[in-house]
């Protein structure tokens, strides 16, 4: 057959795309399992972390049963005594500069006192809007108290504000606009939540 | 032998893909504030470029000529998805700090330049090699830029602290600007090497 001919040309696109996608699927399918459970451990991690309990590699599903006496997470509230307090535990998710934030709240049962929170996954620049995964980011939330329903994430020093009762929390330097959709997620999270406390 | 030998040295020093053809110059601002995420971004980049040179050489003579670009993109990202497949399931740690980087690695020119320019009109065993080491030569100059990044911008290497207590971080260095001027930088300087080799001739 003619190499330059459509018939050809044609052909050969298909037997080499067929090839290239069956190896892909191939490969996809062998690490399926591995990449799924990782990502259920990482979630029950993140849960983990926002109540304030430190994850142990390959025990967290153990953990986790023993603190809230659930098999795995759901996407209902879950709730869990910790040091004798109450502590609900919600995900929350919402658009950020480059895509969409999941993450954990942790909050007492008055809904009036962040009990910590973490991020499970996102889009953001690494380096800058990255940094919300980072430990004195999330520290800033251990035990804050809302004032007038609501955090605020202002531009601070970008070294961590650790008042707890000032319901404000240091933004990242160099990304105003991932600060800003943290602060929005987690105030209408916190809105939402007492809605549904509020119904009950 | 002589031939591996002097690819070797053309594409880590006298055409480097980076500070000579400036090609991959989106992924040098984009990962280099971190020498991890920068180790493995450019492993990644060796191994794709070394396998897409291998096979569009060794399937060169059935590739017909006005869809062979598209091809090259085909396998370009074939290997490219396999390795952010294996990191996912491998090394999910790296994987989720380097973010929608790795897919990136298909816009990579440095791999499409390769492929098309030396695979095409190469056997396989040397466009292999030709590959790897134009992914060493882009491994190393981003390394050294991930260096004086990290360093100044973190006071760490490998995430390992090391500025003393205290020292005042440079912002600048964790943003893609700062890649933009030290790159500059380090063209500049190794041109001017390269010059005086040359006049002291």
């Amino acid at each position: 057959m003619e190499k330059n001919s459509m018939t050809y040309t044609a052909v050969f696109s298909f037997v080499i795309t067929f090839i290239l996608v069956f190896f892909l699927a191939l490969t996809h399918i062998v690490t399926k399992n591995r990449v799924s459970e990782y990502k259920r451990n990482y979630e029950i991690s993140s849960i983990l972390k926002a109540v304030g309990i430190k994850p142990k590699d390959r025990e967290v599903q153990e953990q986790f049963k023993s603190v809230f006496n659930l098999e795995l997470p759901t996407d209902e509230i879950m709730t869990a005594k910790i040091d004798g307090k109450d502590i609900l535990v919600s995900k929350f998710s919402g658009k950020a500069l480059w895509g969409t934030v999941n993450g954990i709240i942790a909050m007492e049962k008055n809904l009036k006192t962040i009990k910590g929170i973490d991020i499970i996954s996102h889009n953001e620049t690494p380096g800058l809007g990255g940094r919300i995964e980072e430990e004195w980011f999330l520290k800033q939330f251990q035990g804050e108290t809302i004032n007038k329903d609501k955090i605020k994430v202002v531009q601070g020093s970008g070294d961590g504000n650790y008042n707890s009762n000032d319901g404000i929390v240091d933004g990242i330097v160099g990304a105003t606009r991932t600060s800003h959709s943290i602060e929005v997620m987690i105030n209408q999270k916190i809105k939402s939540l007492r809605e549904e406390a509020g119904n009950e | 032998m002589n031939k591996y030998k002097g690819i070797f040295r053309e594409n880590l020093w006298d055409n480097n893909p980076v500070f000579v053809q400036i090609l991959g110059i989106c992924s040098t601002l984009a990962v280099t504030n971190s020498l991890t995420n920068t180790f493995i971004m450019t492993v990644s980049v060796v191994f794709v470029a070394g396998l897409t040179n291998f096979t569009v050489s060794s399937i060169k003579h059935l590739i017909p000529g006005k869809v062979r670009m598209i091809i090259q993109t085909l396998i370009i990202s074939f290997f490219v998805i396999i390795v952010d497949l294996l990191l996912r399931a491998y090394l999910p740690a790296i994987s989720k700090s380097l973010g929608p980087y790795v897919g990136l690695i298909i816009t990579n020119c440095i791999i499409m330049g390769r492929a098309e320019a030396f695979a095409q009109s190469n056997k396989p065993l040397i466009s292999l090699w030709d590959g790897i080491t134009t992914g060493i030569g882009y491994m190393w100059v981003l390394m050294a830029i991930a260096f004086i990044r990290e360093l100044f911008g973190f006071g760490s290497l490998f995430g390992i602290q090391i500025m003393p207590e205290g020292f005042q971080t440079w912002t600048i260095m964790i943003m893609a600007p700062s890649a933009f001027f030290i790159l500059g930088v380090v063209i500049w300087i190794i041109n001017n090497i390269k010059l005086s080799k040359e006049s002291s001739k």
